[in-house]
């Protein structure tokens, strides 16, 4: 069930970003004058604290709109449902429907406070009609993704927050898998984890880059070599063009 | 404290009037806990001696009364079904409205309407309600001369009338656990493709359920115990048990004022005591539930 690409052409790009502005409290905090998102690759978007990381992913997937003190201009096309959207003149009506494609897994885990079972139901019904065998083979499928599969399937009606902190934030990943994304925003999704768990992380990123399109923040030199096929540099709040690797 | 500040110039002097507002405070606790100590005490001195099935159906037999086959003369049964009835008429009347304007002035709180609404609940909050009986009084006139000459005090109009006086309860319990969920967790919520009312519905309310249970409570008890309202809206001395939404009722906080202010024997007087009494346990009984659901839920869902 989940959305798959194969054998696309070297470098496709699905994504374009153009004279951005964001601005929180009426002070503009990132700009970005031209940059493009390419199918299927991993970003990585580096650079110091404050620059600006985070509200640019969240501009990805107009997020900031949820802030009452961010004001975007610019355009943003993405290519969702294999039509090209300006996300930027999306009304807010189809807000949601852009957020389940454009998915989204923040920087400490936020799983819902309800059962591991509940999180990945409760907004795969609020997405979708489905019935009960599809909910339960792609609730299933989401955490064989996410790697978590085997280590909950047994007690699905644990709370969520028993989890540990690794476990949690590959439920928030394989909860957004679920809504059958095309393109991954993930802001800096192991910066709250121990080395094994970012190692594991990293191996799934790694995976996932074959069926989504991905967007990630990352902090450390060793992971931007290790994940990244296009490099955004972003300094103080200027967001440079992705840089192949 | 202020011992392990170093400044030990003014330190002494800190301590000196926090010891004394310390004594203070002790002692407002102590007063303030004897005082209801001692009106509770009292009640249950005057008011468990005449616990018996005699002070709640007379010389009626129980079973009958209950199933409603003989009349009461003497009991308070038929005021406990009718403080019942109230209540459940008032809670129906409220809940919807009171918990859909609490989501609405915590949801859209920029909105023109949110400005004022959440001012008017206010002012309906400070309404005394003498006034609201009043008003329930002059409308039940008002109908009469205008298009229902039948009109009259009723059970209806009583919970009618409680009802707006215990929706400011519920509006702004409601109202209160909703601007208290973390702005992260709405972040979540947005991020995850929920629109704004499956948000609320699936997420938010469940959330706050804890918190709109007692303000339900609390408005339950309010409804209980207010004799302004429904002695000038149909609560009556001798009505038997309640028999519909339109006719008029038995209550046990009218019983305790009626009878507090005109008893003719000291029977009478007893039986004051005895419905005080199980208003009280009623009430008591309401809260700890509250408390009990309180304190199981914790805030998941």
């Amino acid at each position: 069930m989940i959305h798959s690409n194969k054998s696309m052409p070297a470098n496709k790009i699905i994504g374009n970003v153009s004279e951005l502005e964001v601005a929180l409290d009426n002070k503009v905090v990132i700009k970005c004058d031209q940059l493009e998102i390419y199918q299927n690759k991993i970003h990585v978007l580096t650079g110091p604290s404050g620059s600006g990381k985070s509200t640019f992913l969240r501009a990805l997937n107009r997020l900031n709109d949820c802030l009452s003190n961010a004001r975007t201009r610019g355009s943003i096309c993405l290519q969702i449902d294999g039509k090209e959207t300006s996300i930027d003149k999306l009304k807010p009506t189809q807000l949601p429907h852009l957020r389940r494609k454009v998915g989204m897994v923040f920087q400490s885990p936020n799983p819902l406070p309800v059962s591991i079972e509940k999180n990945m139901l409760l907004p795969l019904r609020a997405a979708y009609k489905l019935s009960k065998p599809e909910e339960q083979e792609i609730t299933q499928q989401a955490l064989q993704l996410a790697g978590l599969w085997h280590e909950v399937k047994d007690r699905m009606h644990l709370a969520a927050d028993k989890l540990s902190g690794g476990q949690q934030q590959r439920l928030c990943l394989a909860r957004t898998l679920a809504l059958q994304p095309e393109i991954l925003l993930l802001d800096e999704p192991t910066a709250s984890l121990d080395p094994q768990m970012t190692e594991q992380i990293e191996d799934t990123i790694l995976q996932l880059a074959d069926r989504f399109t991905i967007v990630t923040v990352s902090h450390s030199l060793a992971q931007t070599s290790k994940l990244a096929d296009f490099i955004i540099k972003a300094e103080d709040g200027i967001i440079s063009a992705s840089q192949p690797t | 404290m202020t011992k392990q500040e170093p400044k030990p110039s003014y330190s002494p002097r800190r301590s000196c009037r926090t010891h004394w507002l310390q004594v203070y405070a002790l002692a407002c606790a102590c007063f303030f806990t004897s005082l209801v100590g001692l009106c509770l005490a009292y009640i249950i001195y005057r008011g468990s001696p005449t616990l018996s099935t005699s002070l709640f159906f007379g010389d009626t037999a129980p079973l009958a009364a209950i199933l409603g086959r003989q009349p009461i003369w003497d009991g308070i049964w038929p005021a406990c079904a009718g403080t019942l009835s109230l209540v459940a008429t008032s809670l129906a009347l409220a809940i919807p409205p009171g918990v859909a304007a609490g989501i609405y002035l915590a949801e859209f709180p920029k909105s023109w309407l949110s400005r004022c609404v959440g001012p008017a609940i206010d002012i309906l909050a400070g309404i005394p309600s003498i006034l609201m009986g009043l008003f329930g009084f002059t409308l039940i006139i008002t109908l009469r001369s205008l298009t229902l000459p039948t009109a009259n005090t009723s059970l209806l109009l009583s919970g009618l009338c409680i009802a707006m006086l215990i929706l400011p309860y519920l509006a702004s319990t409601t109202r209160t656990a909703l601007l208290a969920i973390p702005s992260q967790l709405r972040l979540t919520a947005n991020s995850l493709g929920f629109n704004q009312w499956q948000a609320i519905y699936r997420i938010y309310l469940p959330r706050c359920k804890t918190a709109i249970i007692s303000g339900i409570m609390l408005a339950t008890g309010r409804a209980a115990e207010d004799t302004a309202v429904i002695m000038l809206t149909g609560a009556v001395a001798n009505a038997g048990m309640p028999a519909g939404l339109l006719e008029r009722y038995e209550a046990l906080p009218f019983t305790i004022y009626y009878y507090s202010s005109q008893y003719q024997s000291q029977q009478e007087l007893n039986m004051v005591f005895g419905a005080a009494l199980t208003l009280l346990i009623f009430t008591t009984t309401i809260f700890t539930i509250a408390g009990k659901i309180i304190s199981n839920q914790h805030d998941t869902f």
